[in-house]
């Protein structure tokens, strides 16, 4: 490409792809670089001068903030991959291992304590967050799972649906848990929400990610390649 | 022509005579509406990339003449989309029809 063409030409792909992961941004390139060079070559032919085919091309392309939006939509950005990069190490830590086995044994004890109860709102109320807790339990434990195979990319759609349904789980319980400690010391209980409130960006995000990737239109095998074998 | 909505329809039908690369895909399906169906280009591909996502065309790499172009295909899947986008438009097409052509 020449340097006239990269002054009229790069400025137009660098909005277009703005945000995408390298993978990505280096397949537009290639195929919206040929595409150029085939209409510049038309337009020259048609006896346009170097630089009005260029003007003409580039006119053609239309709107790169329309096409940068559609690709959005469409791809992982590098924020979307970088969010699944934090939940991989976060999932596959030591930390979410330790809270996985914390969680199985007070889920057997709460099954345990369920079974010994009879009837009543209270036994009801604690069957429910018995329940919660055992996706949480099942959540927490498959993730970590997830997120330590070798070949993880593949599961990346399951690790980030899990990590939703861990999200609802935990949200569920903290916001029970408030009410509860609300009901007791008045409005002071729903501080206990805190920690669901800081992580309402963090769900957003998980939940926009896990909808790309589970549309099928995103491809996390060449669009998260550094997160692949050998990760840990 | 604003025909938002369309265009998918539109390469799936170009792409049933054999692959194709961006370029040529649309300055076919502008040629072959003798210009009515005028489009940015720029939005061909992300419609492109969608249609791979979902598994109606594949992509492959080849270089000619020293340009490297991506090429698209209709799979097994896509013809199905195509043959059922053909008898929708029909529906469609003919309902217009009947009401505006009184």
């Amino acid at each position: 490409m020449s340097v006239t063409q990269n002054i009229l030409f790069e400025p137009w792909l660098k909005k277009a792809t703005d945000g995408l992961t390298r993978p990505v941004r280096e397949r537009i390139r290639l195929e919206v670089e040929a595409h150029v060079a085939d209409s510049v070559e038309r337009h020259v032919e048609d006896g346009l001068s170097e630089i009005e085919a260029l003007v003409a091309t580039v006119s053609e392309l239309g709107d790169a903030e329309a096409a940068a939006r559609r690709f959005r939509r469409r791809y992982l950005t590098e924020k979307d991959a970088e969010h699944v990069k934090q939940t991989l190490l976060l999932f596959g830590g030591g930390i979410n291992l330790i809270g996985s086995i914390f969680l199985d044994g007070v889920a057997v004890l709460e099954l345990y304590l369920t079974a010994r109860m009879g009837s009543g709102a209270m036994f009801n109320c604690i069957w429910a967050a018995t329940v919660v807790l055992m996706v949480w339990t099942v959540s927490a434990t498959t993730s970590w799972l997830l997120a330590r195979r070798e070949r993880f990319v593949r599961n990346t759609r399951w690790m980030m649906l899990f990590n939703l349904i861990d999200d609802a789980c935990y949200f569920a319980i903290t916001i029970s848990l408030s009410a509860v400690i609300a009901a007791e010391m008045g409005w002071m209980g729903w501080l206990f929400c805190i920690p669901q409130n800081f992580m309402f960006l963090r769900r957003n995000r998980s939940i926009r990610v896990c909808f790309k990737l589970w549309r099928g239109s995103s491809r996390p095998d060449w669009e998260l390649p550094a997160l692949g074998k050998g990760y840990f | 022509m604003n025909f938002r909505g369309g265009l998918p329809a539109l390469i799936l039908q170009n792409l049933s005579g054999g692959p194709n690369h961006g370029y040529r895909i649309a300055q076919d399906i502008k040629s072959q509406s003798k210009g009515v169906l005028d489009f940015k280009e720029g939005t061909l591909y992300p419609t492109l990339h969608t249609l791979e996502g979902k598994g109606l065309i594949v992509s492959h790499t080849r270089t000619e003449s020293g340009r490297t172009r991506c090429y698209y295909e209709l799979t097994k899947k896509g013809k199905g989309m195509l043959a059922r986008e053909r008898e929708e438009w029909r529906r469609v097409s003919g309902a217009f029809n009947l009401i505006l052509a009184t």
